[in-house]
């Protein structure tokens, strides 16, 4: 004997709304995890094993092959400063604020050692203390 | 007249919303992908009068020529050597102050090779005098 069934309907849909919480989550952990850098001149860092991450807002000291140096606060994009001197009174401004303000000095592998140096003397003088020297990692 | 009901689905549209997530996943991925925010990590000395006048025994003086070239207490070594010398000095005194001083001359690189090295064989007290700071102390013709 033939039954005759209600038909049900179901509705060709794909459940995406979990899709776009899992998407967020994702997009709140890279957010939260990635440091702009505030330098993009392509140079050639020192290789090194050893790499630790750099603490976020660290002032920034970009030295490129051809001894321009380059300068940031920690929060705008580099600028290029009037040479050691120029760099020196950006150096001062931010440890006269915080003695303990993070400094990065990324160098190219090239550059002599007489202007790391002078770098690290005037840091030295203007009392800071936390530096980090820029490298990509051995293999990279 | 009657007015026919049409049924609209109680259904906020997200399917876009993915879509727009994925590419602001896609760019953030990049973003920390090509960010360089890794290095290796000192502390300036302030007055380390110590480690720079130390005795000679006290303290390694690891000297970097303009070539990049080594000498590890006044002795020519490579790079190699470094870990073997160290390491029965830093099992004796494990806070050993390892001077590192490099030629002007020098590529920055060799002295970066030098200290991740150091960092490798586990030393934690590297000091790092600038020129003047020698000067300063009277070392700069070498201690």
């Amino acid at each position: 004997m033939h039954v005759p069934r209600p038909r049900q309907s179901l509705a060709s849909v794909i459940p995406t709304a979990t899709m776009a919480d899992i998407a967020f989550l994702l997009i709140v952990f890279f957010m939260v995890t990635t440091a702009y850098s505030l330098d993009r001149t392509p140079m050639e860092l020192p290789a090194t094993r050893e790499q630790q991450q750099t603490a976020k807002g660290s002032a920034l000291i970009a030295i490129t092959a051809d001894e321009t140096i380059r300068f940031s606060e920690g929060e705008a994009d580099t600028t290029t400063v009037d040479g050691l001197d120029g760099l020196d009174a950006a150096i001062r401004t931010v440890t006269a604020r915080n003695r303990l303000h993070p400094f990065v000095i990324k160098a190219d592998r090239r550059v002599k050692y007489r202007l790391i140096d002078a770098v690290l003397e005037r840091l030295r003088l203007a009392g800071a203390e936390n530096v980090t020297l820029l490298s990509q990692g051995e293999g990279a | 007249m009657k007015l026919r009901r049409r049924d609209v689905p109680a259904e906020i549209p997200t399917s876009s919303m993915a879509d727009v997530a994925f590419l602001l996943i896609i760019f953030f991925l990049v973003a920390s992908f090509y960010s360089v925010t890794r290095g290796i990590q000192f502390s300036l000395p302030r007055h380390d009068e110590a480690a720079l006048v130390a005795e000679p025994e006290a303290a390694v003086l690891i000297e970097i020529d303009d070539a990049g070239s080594l000498a590890v207490d006044r002795r020519p070594m490579a790079l190699d050597g470094l870990r073997g010398y160290l390491e029965p000095r830093l099992a004796r005194n494990p806070g050993k102050p390892v001077i590192l001083r490099t030629s002007l001359e020098a590529p920055y690189r060799a002295m970066t090779d030098v200290f991740d090295e150091l960092r490798q064989v586990g030393v934690t007290n590297v000091v790092i005098p600038t020129t003047a700071e020698l000067a300063q102390y009277g070392l700069e013709g070498g201690s």
